[in-house]
C-alpha cells in the first residue's frame, strides 16, 4: 500500500483513503480512523458532560450496573457498556480483561505472569489490575504473543 | 458420565507426578542398593513407593487445584512441602527404604529431597519469570506501534 503524506493550508485536517474496493485491510484503516475521530461521551459527578479522547482512558469498569470511566485525571460515568467500549475501541487498545473490566493498553506500564493463566497488570496511574485465566489469552494475542 | 470424565482427567494430571516422584524413589533406593552390592529392587518396596506417590500426588492436586501453580500461594507451598517431607522420609523410615546406609547417607538423601523440592519451586518460578519478559516486550512492541 502507498502511503502519501501532503501538507496544505487549509485548518481542517483531511484523509482521503484511495481505493478500488473496500477490503479487508481498507476496512481496518477506515475504522481506526473513525473509532480515533470519535469522542467517548461521558459525565461526571456534577452530570457535567465531557467528551473524552480515548487515549485519555486507563480503564473502564462495571460496578452495580454503573459503568465507570477512569482516567489519570478522574473518574467518569458512561452509557456504554463494556461490549460497546471494546467494540468501537478495540482498535485503540481498549481490551476486556475481565468480567466487570476494561482496560487500555496504552495505559499499561508493566504485565506480570502470575501463574494460573493470569497476569497482573501495572497501570499508568499506579493501580492494578487483574486479568483473569479467562481474558489472559486475548491480552495475549491482541498483543502478538 | 460427567463426574467419571472429570475423575478421569485429574487421573490423568496426576499420574504424571505420580510417575515421576515413583521413578525417582526406585531410582535411589537402587543405587543405594547397587553401592550395596544388590543389583535389584524389592518388588513390595517399589509397589510402598508407588502408593506413597499416589497419596502425594492427590494431595497435591487438592492444594494445588486445578490451573494452580507451586509458588502462587507461599502457605500453599510450605503445606506441599512439608508434606512431602512427612510423607517421603516417614515412608522411608516406617517401610524401612533405603535399609543399610550410614546417617550421612540419610543425610544426602534429605539434602536430595530438599534440593529437588526447590528445583521444582524455581522452575516454575522462572518459568514466570519469562513469561512476564515476553509479556512486557510485547506489550512494548504493540504501544510503539502507536
Amino acid at each position: 500500500m502507498k502511503i502519501t503524506v501532503e501538507h496544505s493550508d487549509s485548518d481542517e485536517k483531511e484523509v482521503i483513503l484511495r481505493c478500488r474496493e473496500l477490503d479487508d485491510e481498507m476496512l481496518r484503516i477506515l475504522s481506526l480512523l473513525r473509532s480515533s475521530v470519535q469522542k467517548l461521551l461521558v459525565w461526571d459527578e456534577e452530570r457535567h458532560t465531557l467528551p473524552l479522547n480515548v487515549s485519555e482512558v486507563v480503564y473502564c469498569e462495571t460496578v452495580e450496573d454503573r459503568n465507570f470511566v477512569y482516567t489519570a485525571g478522574g473518574i467518569f460515568q458512561t452509557a456504554l457498556t463494556l461490549a460497546e467500549l471494546e467494540d468501537r475501541w478495540g482498535e485503540l487498545g481498549l481490551l476486556r480483561c475481565g468480567k466487570s473490566s476494561v482496560v487500555n493498553l496504552h495505559a499499561i506500564r508493566k504485565l506480570k505472569s502470575c501463574g494460573a493463566g493470569r497476569i497482573e497488570a501495572a497501570l499508568s496511574t499506579g493501580e492494578r489490575l487483574m486479568i483473569s485465566r479467562h481474558y489472559a489469552p486475548a491480552l495475549r494475542e491482541r498483543l502478538g504473543m | 458420565m460427567r463426574s467419571f470424565n472429570r475423575f478421569y482427567l485429574w487421573g490423568v494430571r496426576m499420574k504424571y507426578h505420580m510417575g515421576i516422584y515413583t521413578v525417582a524413589g526406585v531410582f535411589f533406593q537402587a543405587i543405594i542398593n547397587a553401592l550395596q552390592g544388590i543389583y535389584t529392587v524389592d518388588s513390595l518396596t517399589m509397589l510402598e513407593m508407588l502408593a506413597v506417590s499416589v497419596i502425594f500426588a492427590s494431595a497435591e492436586t487438592a492444594i494445588f487445584p486445578s490451573g494452580m501453580k507451586w509458588g502462587e500461594s507461599r502457605w500453599r507451598t510450605a503445606l506441599w512441602a512439608a508434606l512431602a517431607n512427612v510423607l517421603y522420609i516417614g515412608s522411608a523410615l516406617g517401610f524401612g527404604w533405603f535399609r543399610g546406609i550410614p546417617v550421612w547417607g540419610g543425610i544426602v538423601l534429605i539434602v536430595i529431597l530438599e534440593a529437588a523440592l526447590v528445583a521444582m519451586y524455581y522452575a516454575l518460578w522462572l518459568q514466570q519469570h519469562w513469561d512476564t519478559e515476553d509479556l512486557n516486550r510485547s506489550l512494548k512492541a504493540y504501544q510503539d506501534k502507536k
